[in-house]
Order: structure tokens, then sequence, then C-alpha cells
């Protein structure tokens, strides 16, 4: 079963391109991280399925419904957090619970008190005078108190600061483990993203590069450094490299292939090198190695 | 519902630029219209005809400024006396300053005069006091079931008083409510004859307060006369009370003591659109009727028998460039303000003539165009097209500034 | 939950509805306390004609007074929705987006017809000491496209704020100050009688544009 299921999306902005047929979807129960450049239709996505953006054409169900045309039931199921923690920032916390709660009827104020238990804000405080972080935490805290089945997260790390970003992961992970939640999400800091996700969707410019489970992918994704004897000699690309990077006689090898495969495609090229090994790589790097540097 | 809001906001658009474009469009292009004022010579029996700083007579002789004072002896009878050039006497008749003061007059009528505001309650003064100046009461009066004087010292009705002028206005015939109410609100006039009333059934009295009590007098009609408006004068000469406009029935003037409706040669006047015009002098008085671009003038004499008319008529506001051009631009314009209405409302004036056709078309297009290149089916978007049809330039700014995005691409 | 909607509305404005209510007093007692000490020294019978047959009127003070407390009201009601995009979140919430902006809408404007209905109903009493009711109507007739000028303002500032785009948001600002000055052209006594009818109407199917802008944030317009 299916939470987000996405079919054939096309997008214009007035005449310019985002994506062609894409298609992707999230099970239940898992946390999927969006990974992407900037400019590659991450937000344009989180627009469509909050249902603020109307894709030129395909569609995307949430729960089987249009995310043009949710029903109040289904949107009582879905957590949104907006990029920036943006809430309402003219209340205090008092007033944004009360606020929400009569929304809700499943509304547990618990995790909210917990988490906000951690922050030194007065209970008059408004939202607008807090930091970055102890919004954050707020905004957090709302989503949880709803207990939705799917949560949507765009970008949670940004304006973060290294200990609220672990003390967010950490709780948002066992949280969803726990209660059996599904998580959208995306962040600029994919480190962040390797101790959160379950399955990884790394998008280029018009086209998704990968969809699977981000073990999956950390294990077959390789990078092989390699020392050319010649520095002039050239790799032609092909489908068993997916991204070469070369400077000099130094070359930054990407690939799903294994070492034995890439070494024998590098013998039937004719490729003389001095050195072979493979480098461990971090999320971060295998984002790179897939998207490139540009 | 979200359909329905965007009409609603293309509507306003509609309307708001139907009032300001055209607006603009007056305010940068509009040119000077002509305008002429009658008045009729005694010196040389015939009309003088004044349009700007040309004099002429209806020969075609025109005059220079001096000539033209000798021309109104009555107008510019100081002017007259100051240069020694006032005759002692015309036509064998000796003229006296005092004379010529007490049977000049003025009066101008407009369009705007009946669609105006009307005063809640008027004042009624005492007309026999006594004394020689008149002085403003402290009560006002409403007409409804009733008449009603309210003490302004205390904001409460008189009954006493109420209930004495409702019984003498009952008893000569008034029936409540009243409906015209026309008298001199002022105690800057020569004396008081109160106010010229008509009642629910049309009928016209005159009500005035002599020495405390209620004097009424119900004005005999030659036939039954649907009045529009009334308008109390002073005039000097004493000879009549009031100017009385009917639709479509003539112009009267109330005569003074007698109480006689007497009728004005002037026929087909329409209090709507028509402005009404009287000088009056020892010898003649000078009625012109007109319009935007017309004019008819009658000189009647002491027995209200005509000497001589004239009439004049020139190019309309849509028959000058300036006109041309606008019904050629748009189809209609909406005014807030008319000058034949002190009312704040929403005039809206079709253009003459279909130039404008060949506008709204070259919008239609535009229109399309704009559709085209924003990838918009033309199906879809038909209402807005037949908008633009219809409203042409103010449709076109409406729908592109209320865009329609239920549109299909 | 409508409980809820109300709620944050009415932390949004409270401070706005307090102030219009204070401004309004003050301009009140303003009023009254002038005419007070006019018909003192120059007699009632004077002031009434001064009103009749010269149009003066006594309540000019109040001519920008709705105007004012509507743009306020729809500035402190939808303008903290369009910080950051906030709206989403109000969009977000499981009612029906028409519904729930209906009802926002409905609670912001109903607070300002209350707020204009204690101006009208304390400055109707107020005039009943000094004047009759001939001149009372007549300054009733005289205020009315002020005070719908005032709603009609609040419809549309909250048309503008909720708009997505800047150029349209221009676009709708001049047409909306084309014809909010519509209700404010004369000042003479009754000199808006024959239209205040189509006024009326005009301002009450300017209730639902609000839909109309937030229609086009939830499809994309950005």
């Amino acid at each position: 079963m299916y939470a987000i299921e996405c079919k054939n999306l096309t997008h214009y902005y007035g005449s310019k391109l985002i994506y062609q047929n894409l298609s992707f979807n999230v099970e239940e129960g898992k946390i999927l991280g969006l990974l992407g450049k900037n400019g590659t239709g991450k937000s344009t996505t989180i627009n469509i399925l909050n249902g603020f953006l109307q894709p030129t054409q395909g569609e995307c169900l949430i729960y089987g419904e249009n995310t043009q045309n949710i029903s109040p039931a289904t949107k009582r199921r879905i957590g949104f957090l907006i990029e920036g923690h943006i809430q309402y920032s003219f209340m205090n916390i008092h007033q944004i619970e009360k606020f929400y709660s009569g929304f809700y009827p499943n509304w547990n104020n618990k995790p909210y008190w917990e988490l906000l238990s951690k922050l030194k804000v007065t209970p008059t405080q408004k939202l607008s005078t807090m930091s970055c972080g102890q919004r954050s935490q707020v905004a957090l805290g709302l989503i949880l108190a709803q207990d939705p089945d799917l949560l949507i997260l765009d970008d949670f790390s940004m304006g973060l600061d290294p200990g609220y970003r672990r003390l967010f992961i950490d709780y948002l992970r066992e949280y969803a483990k726990a209660e059996n939640k599904t998580i959208f999400t995306t962040s600029h800091i994919i480190q962040d993203m390797e101790r959160l996700i379950d399955d990884v969707l790394i998008m280029d410019y018009g086209k998704i590069l990968a969809q699977q489970p981000i073990d999956t992918f950390m294990n077959r994704f390789k990078q092989f450094n390699i020392k050319l004897t010649y520095p002039d000699q050239e790799i032609l690309a092909d489908r068993i490299a997916v991204n070469i990077e070369k400077v000099k006689d130094k070359i930054e090898f990407y690939t799903y292939a294994t070492e034995e495969e890439v070494k024998g495609f590098l013998n039937s090229q004719g490729i003389v090198y001095e050195s072979f090994e493979e480098k461990k790589m971090s999320l971060e790097d295998a984002f790179i190695g897939l998207t490139r540097k540009y | 519902m979200i359909k329905f809001s965007r009409y609603t906001l293309v509507f306003i658009g509609i309307i708001v630029a139907s009032i300001s474009i055209p607006s603009l469009y007056w305010t940068i292009f509009e040119k000077v219209p002509k305008s002429v004022q009658v008045y009729y010579s005694c010196t040389i029996d015939d009309f003088v005809l004044v349009d700007g700083q040309n004099r002429v007579d209806t020969k075609g002789n025109s005059y220079t400024n001096d000539e033209y004072e000798r021309l109104l002896p009555f107008l510019f009878f100081r002017q007259l006396i100051a240069d020694g050039e006032m005759p002692d006497s015309i036509k064998g008749v000796l003229v006296e300053p005092s004379a010529i003061g007490r049977a000049s007059s003025f009066f101008r009528y407009i369009p705007r005069k009946i669609h105006a505001p009307q005063p809640a309650l008027y004042p009624m003064l005492e007309s026999q006091s006594g004394k020689v100046n008149l002085t403003m009461p402290d009560d006002y009066f409403r007409i409804n079931k009733r008449i009603e004087f309210i003490d302004s010292k205390t904001n409460k009705i008189n009954e006493e008083k109420s209930s004495l002028f409702t019984a003498a206005m009952a008893d000569k015939g008034f029936v409540f409510p009243a409906a015209i109410i026309a008298g001199i609100p002022s105690n800057r006039k020569s004396c008081d004859e109160g106010y010229f009333i008509t009642d629910d059934q049309g009928s016209l009295f005159q009500v005035k307060m002599v020495k405390g009590q209620p004097f009424v007098v119900k004005v005999d009609m030659p036939e039954k006369l649907d009045i529009v408006y009334i308008e109390a004068v002073d005039v000097r000469s004493k000879e009549f009370y009031c100017y009385v406009f009917t639709r479509n029935q003539g112009v009267y003037l109330l005569m003074e003591d007698v109480y006689e409706l007497q009728r004005l040669p002037v026929d087909g006047f329409d209090p709507e659109t028509m402005t009404f015009r009287m000088n009056s002098d020892l010898f003649n008085k000078c009625i012109t009727v007109g319009g935007d671009n017309w004019y008819k003038a009658i000189a009647i004499d002491d027995m209200y028998d005509v000497v001589a008319t004239t009439e004049d008529k020139w190019e309309g506001l849509y028959e000058r460039t300036d006109g041309k051009v606008f019904a050629a631009l748009f189809p209609f314009e909406i005014r807030t303000n008319i000058d034949d209405s002190a009312f704040v409302n929403f005039y809206f004036k079709l253009s003459p003539g279909f130039w404008w056709v060949i506008v709204n078309v070259i919008s239609v297009f535009a229109f399309i165009f704009v559709l085209r290149k924003r990838g918009w089916e033309i199906k879809s978007n038909i209402i807005d097209v037949i908008v633009v049809a219809l409203t042409g330039i103010f449709g076109l700014i409406a729908v592109l500034f209320f865009p329609n995005k239920f549109a299909k691409r | 939950m409508f409980k809820a909607i109300i709620y944050k509305e009415w932390i949004k404005i409270r401070l706005v509805v307090y102030a219009s209510l204070v401004l309004g007093l003050l301009a009140l007692i303003n009023i009254f306390l002038n005419v007070r000490h006019d018909i003192l020294f120059v007699d009632a019978a004077n002031y009434w004609y001064a009103f009749l047959f010269r149009g003066v009127i006594y309540f000019g003070i109040l001519k920008f007074l709705p105007f004012i407390m509507g743009g306020g009201i729809a500035i402190a009601q939808y303008f903290p929705e369009t910080v950051s995009k906030r709206i989403k979140l109000t969009f977000h919430l499981p009612y029906r987006e028409n519904t729930l902006l209906i009802r926002m809408h409905a609670f912001g404007a109903g607070m300002l017809a209350a707020i204009y209905a204690v101006i009208i109903l304390l400055f109707i009493g107020g005039s009943a000491i000094f004047f009759p009711s001939g001149i009372i109507i007549d300054s009733l007739l005289t205020l009315a496209p002020w005070f719908l000028g005032g709603l009609a303002t609040y419809f549309l500032v909250a048309l503008i704020l909720m708009e997505p785009m800047w150029l349209y948001r221009a676009f709708y600002a001049i047409v909306s100050a084309g014809f909010v000055t519509l209700f404010y052209k004369i000042d003479s006594i009754g000199g808006y009688k024959h239209l205040l009818a189509f006024l009326a109407l005009l301002t009450l199917l300017l209730s639902c544009v609000v839909l109309f802008s937030g229609y086009r944030f939830r499809k994309g317009e950005m």
C-alpha cells in the first residue's frame, strides 16, 4: 500500500520545463528522502503534494486522493512542515497549541510539551521572538501532537544549528518507527538524511536518478579512485560509468558496477593505471558523485 | 463560487474602467462648448445674441461693446448713466432708475434643480410681524401625514401649532402628505409669502403664517397640471410669486394676489432635459429655453403676448471632433456626476453610431492573441471573449487584470 | 473547529478592533461636544438652518474612519497570512479551503460591521438629543456610502493581500482605488440617495472575491 503515488508528473513554469513524466511512490511506514540540487524541482514536488500547485500534467495521490482536492479527513492524516518552519508567529506556544487542537480529534499534546520543555521559552512569548531552532521545535511538536500518518517535511534542517538538527532527527526517527509513520522529506544537508531515511529519491534536472532503499543504494553505488599512468588517456563514458570526474591523472569513477567489471571495462579500453582503489562514500559523496559537482 | 467571484471582479473592473478612462479622455480632449446668451433689445426691437466677445442681432449686424451696452439700456443703465448716455425716455416712456430696478428680474432653471436632495425641514416665517425686518423662527416644519412644527430649542414637536396648521390646510382641501414644498427659507427678502406646496393629489396651495395664524389658499388650476418643480421668487415688481414647471404641460407664473396661473408661451418644454431663462425689464420679458446645442428665444410684452422669436442650433457633442473620436473609441461611458443632476449615480451613456465596433473587434483580437500566447483555450474563455466584444477596451482591461485561471491550456 | 478558526482570527485583529472602537468613540465624543458647544453659541435654529440649507454637516470627521477601519482589519487579518506564505498552513487545516476562507472572511467582515453598528447606533442616539428625525435620516443617508466604502475596502484589501503575484496585486490595487473612490465623491447631504442600493449590492458581491485570489494562490500562481 502506498501513502503517496505520483504518476507522470510534468510541470512547466511558463515555458520552462521543470520535469517530464516523473513517477514515484512512497510506501506506507517508510521514510523517504528527496534529494536534488537547487532548481531540480524539490519544492515544486512538495507544492504539488500539498495541493498548492497544479501540475501541468499528471497527478499525485495521497491515500488514494488527488492532491488537488484532498478531503478534510485525509488532510487530518497529513502533517506538513513548511520550509523554514513557518508557523503563525503572532501566537505564543499556548495559543498555537489551543488553536491546532481544535482541528484534530486525536490531538495529543504530550510530545509537544515534551519537546518544548527542553526549550527556554516563556509561556507568553510569541513565536516571532523565538530563535529559528526554538521555532523548529514548536513546528515539529505541533505536527507530532497532530499524530498524522504521513509527515511531509520541507527542508527541515534549514537554519538549524547542529545540536537542534540532531535533536530533531533522532526524535523524528524514533517517533516514526515506533508509530509506523510515513515520512516524505527534503533537506539541503544530506548528512542529516543518512541518519533518518529508509529510501532515497535523487532528482536531477528533469529526471529521477535513483530511487531505492538507502542501504541498497550505498552498497551498490561505488567510487573508485584511479591514478592513470598516462594522464592524456581519455576514458569514454559507458553504461558502466555513471560519472567520471578527471583531474590530470586522477580519476574518480562512479558506478553501480563491481570492481571486476570496472577493471574489465578499463582493460577493454586499453587504459593503463598505476593505482586502483575503492573509496568509502558518505551519502553526500554519493549524491555529488551521482549528480556531478556542477 | 470562485468563477462567480471572478466575474464580480470583472464587472467591477468594467465599471471602474468605463468611469475613469472616459473621464481622463474628456479632461484631456474636451473642447469648450459653444453657449449663447440671448437678450431682447427695446431700442432695436430685436434679440441680441452674445457668444463670447461676439455680439450680433438676428439680422447679422455686429456691435462693439459700447454699442451693445446702449442696446440694453435697462441691463446697463448704471454704466450708461455714468457715461451720460442714458436716455430720459424710451419709446415715449419716461425711464427712472427706480422703475428700471423694480421691473428687472432674472431667473434661471436647470434640470439639476429637480434632481437634487430636498431639505428635510423648512422654517415658516411670520409674514406680518409688524417689524421692518423679517426674523427667522425657532421652529421648523415638515409635512407627512400632517404638518409638524418642531421647536429647535427643545427638539420637540409643537403639538398646538401643528394641529392648528394641519386643520387649516385640511380645511382648504389639502391632502397630506406634500409632494413639492417651495419657498424662500430666508429673512433676506422683501416680504414673506410663505410656501407653495403641492399635495398628494397634485393640487397647489400657498401656506403662510400671518400673526401666528395659518393662512392657506388653494390655487385654481385651469386644467389638471402635473407639477414637477416650483421656485418661489421675490420679484420687486410684485407681479408673481413663483415659477411653476409641469411635465410637458408648459411653464407658468403664479400671479400675485389673484392666484392665477399665467401660462408662458413656451411649448414642448421638458424640465428633465431643458434649461429655461427669463430676463424681465420694463417693456419685455425675454425667455430662452435650450439644450446642449440649441436654444429658442421668445420675447413677450407685458401682456404676455409674443413679440419676437429666434432660434439656433449648432454641432452637438458627438458631431464635434472630440465627441466623434470618443464615440469611435468607446462603446459607452459611465458618469458619476452629470450637469443635470446633483445626485451621484451611475449615468450610463451609450455612444451614438457604430464606429466603436471596430475598436471592440480589435480588442477581441488582442485578447485572443494574449490567450494564444499564454497557451489558453479560446473555447473555455468564450464568456470573456463575449465580454470584450460587448465592452471593448473596458472589458479587455478587466479580463486581463483578473485573468481566468479556470481555463484549460 | 469553527471556534478554533475564530480564535486565530481574533488574535490577529483584536488590537485593531479595540483601536477602531476607541477611535470611533473619540470621534463621536468630538462630534457631539462640538454640536453642543455650537448650539449654545449660535442657537439651535441657526445650527439646523446651516445643515438644512447650506449643507453644513456636523459629522464630517466620520468620513474616512470606516475606510481606515476596513483597511486596518483587512491588513491585520490577511497580512500575517501572506508573510512567508503562511496561508499554506491555513489551507492545510482539515477543512474545505473555500469554506475556511469564507468563515475567516465572514468573521472579519462581521467584526467590522459590528464596529460600524456600534458607531452608527451611538451616532443616532447622540443626534436624537439635538436634531429631529428628518435631519438624522438625511445624516444617515450621507454617512451610508462612507460606511459601505469601508466594507468594500475591507473586501478589496483582502483580495490584494491574498493575491500571490505582485503584478496582479498592482492591477487589483488600481481597480480597487478607482472603485473605493466612488463611495467618497461628494459630501452633499443625501447626494448618494439613488446610488446607495446599487453600491450596497456591489459591496455584497465583493464579499466573496477573496476566494478568487485564494484560488489563484492554491493553483500555484507565484
